[in-house]
């Protein structure tokens, strides 16, 4: 599912400002003054009110998936530790559901300095009715909100502007889509085009593929466009890893399946698989119960008929319309190629017929959903031995 | 009908010639495909690191200052400057100032790569250099240059009768500059101040005025150190230390002065030119600079700290000088620093001037004929180092065998093709998710 932001000005929702910490019972103050400045550009520079929390109440219950909150706080460094604190309530239950310390030497900031605190979850919470999000003032000089510049909700819904994931410019920095691969094929790189090498370890649960010299990784290709990288452990221990394109530095996060190029624009990550040569190899294609003869890959020069492609994935689609775009084409005949739209599901089966010796068949996918196909199987039907090459057929 | 399955671990693409026949789990294309646990999924996605446009031009390179309390911020560098971002999605805090650099080192030149390199021990200090400007230091407030220019001649000192316990006779005086983490090489011989003082009694002292800031013309200097022989001595002896601006008076009776501190001649000298390598290795670093690329500088050791700006030097290894290729790269790992070149790569084992230099070989035994194009080509994974060379990528790690050396073996051989159609030379960066046990390779194509 996408992210679809919520705003004062459509009357998604009204506010009040709270105050005198107390959690999981938040007490509004009265009216908050100018409520359309939380609708405020994350960049804004202008508008803003010095509230300690602001208390959303939805209009109709969302399905709440995160926040981006742009704020300040003056603390005493060293001598307070402010939170900044994410509640929802369902029902008659408020729950807190993400906090940052605001004076933590990593993910916080110094005092009196504007912050983008990143309050989206890791999955979104169902039948959310109100928000509210606001400072624990923890410390004796006390804490205090400086500036509270805007506060931006997003439910989880399908996103409006999803017009055609496959089509060449989506999704892209360069609007031409000429600095990011489409295929993973590099006869269809151009010279500047930037390309992401991905080398996956510990592909199974032996231990011969663990390490990186083991040369038995997975290789993929992913369409980043970077110019430099860097990493360095994050706050949990983790490796963060940081890109820049052009004059814009990004955060690879594991947790998102969509790419935020411009805060608050989300665009869908283009995956493509190409499948093939099939048939392939003697273990995935051979039939005890045909002699030697007959065997998938001894009729490699006759010519068959592609008939049926399925496979199965991992995840229920979430989209309102998930699709994924199957194609198959006979190999090195890019001519032959036959495409279908589908309706993503955990099980898709699909007839697409294509006359050739072996075939690839490619899958597109291009949802705000995880991808991960576990099994396919292809049919064909054997057509028999090519008519030899003679002074008549050539 | 015929038919074909599969339901067990994938490998991954496989791009490069092949015959139809291949192995059963390798795919065509995977593009945005991670392969984690032998099963396709999605690439991450990408959020900003910082809100809008706010660095001032294209990057260069980025690297690391983690303060004593923990923080990390992110050093950008632009065309011509240095940028900090203090904290994940905070602004970025604007270009660092080049005003505490000497006068004439403020204006730099666009480099085609900038590197950084944060010392794991001693002082809190990120080193920038990009093989063109100047080396710079970043302590967590200010951006300096590395290492500190030799001490000025001490100015014709103001001599009195009284006052303190200096007697007739001639002595040398020379000077050094102190910053908060370096004090520099003293005054050139040749620029040594002799003193003959004559007023017949012990009791004398001399008055050296403080050279003057723009004199000095580096503002990370903040003090200044005196030293002077004994009468008609050639070794020199620390007297006083002043700020900037304050006279020092030398009052000290010989025996006193040689009872002190002596002065460390030829160890804090400041780096020799503009680093195009730099590395961290066993309390030393090891760099190559832009004028000599056949050349490792180590820099000064001290068994109980680190001189990470004192550069002697004569504390040098030639690494196959006259070969015709030139170093390109280096890193440290376990007891080897490995020394890439652009056809060929090096171990140097031991500590200078102790040191034996081996070449790195591929499993066959024969000498390795590649190396890598940059600094940023090579990421130590684990206890290995990876890195892109011309022909594919590389792993290079200790061959267990008793004599020990250095090995390299090609990971990349699935995706050849790909490897065939990148610049080598051009935007190259590696990163490594040990969580998700992920190599990445930043590159572009020809």
């Amino acid at each position: 599912m996408g992210n679809v932001k919520l705003t004062y000005a459509a009357g998604d929702f009204t506010v009040d400002p709270t105050g005198n910490y107390n959690g999981a019972s938040p007490v509004d103050v009265g009216t908050w003054t100018n409520p359309v400045d939380l609708d405020n550009s994350l960049l804004s520079v202008g508008g803003s009110a010095n509230y300690e929390g602001a208390l959303l109440t939805f209009t109709t219950a969302q399905t709440f998936s995160g926040a981006y909150v742009k704020v300040s706080i003056a603390y005493g460094a060293g001598v307070d530790t402010p939170v900044m604190e994410l509640w929802t309530k369902t029902g008659a239950v408020w729950t807190k559901r993400k906090s940052i310390t605001v004076s933590e030497p990593n993910l916080g900031v110094p005092t009196g300095i504007l912050k983008v605190y990143d309050f989206f979850l890791d999955a979104a919470v169902a039948d959310v009715t109100h928000l509210w999000v606001t400072l624990n003032p923890v410390g004796a000089s006390p804490p205090a909100v400086a500036i509270f510049r805007c506060l931006h909700p997003y439910k989880s819904a399908t996103v409006a502007s999803y017009a055609d994931p496959f089509a060449v410019a989506s999704g892209t920095v360069d609007p031409s889509g000429r600095s990011r691969p489409r295929s993973a094929d590099p006869s269809t790189f151009t010279a500047g085009m930037y390309v992401t090498l991905a080398y996956s370890l510990d592909l199974a649960p032996i231990r011969d593929d663990d390490e990186v010299a083991s040369a038995l990784g997975a290789w993929s290709i992913w369409d980043l466009p970077a110019t430099v990288a860097t990493q360095i452990d994050n706050e949990e221990g983790n490796d963060l890893i940081l890109f820049s394109t052009t004059n814009r530095v990004y955060v690879l996060d594991w947790g998102r399946r969509k790419d935020e190029w411009v805060w608050e624009e989300f665009n869908p990550i283009y995956r493509r698989l190409v499948l093939g040569p099939l048939p392939s190899s003697p273990d995935a294609s051979e039939d005890p119960s045909l002699p030697a003869t007959r065997q998938p890959l001894e009729r490699h020069g006759r010519l068959k008929r592609f008939r049926l492609f399925r496979c199965t994935t991992r995840d229920t689609p979430t989209e309102t319309t998930p699709r994924v775009r199957i194609a198959c084409e006979e190999v090195d005949n890019v001519a032959s190629r036959r495409t279908t739209l589908r309706t993503n599901a955990r099980r898709i089966e699909t007839k697409i017929a294509v006359r050739g010796q072996g075939f690839l068949v490619t899958l597109e996918h291009a949802d705000d959903d995880d991808f991960r196909p576990t099994f396919f199987e292809a049919e064909w039907d054997d057509l028999g031995p090519r008519v030899q090459d003679s002074a008549v057929t050539t | 009908m015929a038919s074909q399955s599969f339901d067990t671990y994938w490998r991954g693409m496989l791009q490069r010639g092949h015959p139809r026949r291949v192995a059963t789990g390798y795919q065509r294309e995977a593009l945005n495909i991670s392969y984690r646990g032998g099963m396709p999924q999605s690439r991450p996605g990408v959020r900003p690191y910082h809100a809008g446009n706010l660095l001032s031009a294209d990057t260069f390179g980025m690297g690391w200052f983690v303060t004593s309390a923990g923080r990390r911020e992110l050093l950008v560098a632009t065309s011509t400057s240095i940028t900090r971002i203090r904290t994940r999605g905070l602004d970025a805090s604007g270009a660092l100032s080049l005003l505490s650099l000497p006068s004439g080192e403020r204006t730099r030149t666009a480099p085609a790569h900038c590197y950084f390199l944060s010392l794991s021990a001693g002082a809190t200090l990120t080193f920038v250099y990009d093989g063109v400007n100047t080396n710079l230091k970043y302590d967590g407030t200010t951006l300096t240059k590395m290492g500190l220019g030799a001490g000025l001649s001490p100015a014709a000192p103001t001599t009195a009768a009284i006052g303190g316990f200096l007697s007739d006779g001639t002595r040398q005086y020379v000077m050094t500059l102190v910053s908060a983490f370096h004090e520099g090489d003293p005054t050139p011989e040749a620029s040594k101040t002799e003193v003959v003082l004559a007023g017949a009694t012990e009791t004398q002292t001399a008055t050296f005025a403080s050279p003057s800031a723009a004199a000095i013309d580096d503002p990370q200097v903040t003090h200044w150190n005196l030293y002077r022989t004994v009468r008609d001595g050639a070794a020199y002896f620390y007297v006083d230390q002043a700020l900037v601006g304050n006279p020092i008076t030398d009052t000290l009776a010989d025996d006193t002065l040689s009872a002190g501190t002596a002065l460390e001649e030829f160890v804090n000298t400041a780096p020799p030119g503009p680093w195009v390598a730099l590395c961290e290795h066993r309390g030393q670093l090891i760099g190559v600079h832009a004028g000599d690329r056949n050349t490792l500088f180590h820099s000064y050791f001290d068994p109980d700290y680190m001189v990470p700006e004192g550069w002697p030097a004569n504390w040098t290894t030639p690494v196959a000088h006259g070969d015709g290729d030139k170093i390109t790269a280096l890193w440290s790992l376990n007891e080897w620093v490995v020394i890439f070149k652009e056809h060929g790569i090096w171990g140097l084992q031991g500590a200078w001037p102790d040191t034996e230099l081996i070449p790195v070989v591929a499993p066959n035994g024969q000498r390795l004929g590649i190396g890598c194009a940059s600094q940023s080509s090579v990421l130590q994974v684990d206890n290995r180092l990876i890195f892109l060379a011309r022909d594919g990528v590389y792993a290079i790690d200790r061959f267990a065998s008793p004599e020990g050396g250095l090995q390299a073996q090609r990971l990349s051989g699935p995706i050849d093709d790909v490897i065939a159609a990148l610049d080598y030379g051009e935007s190259v960066s590696l990163a490594y998710d040990r969580r998700h046990r992920t190599l990445l390779i930043f590159a572009k194509a020809a």
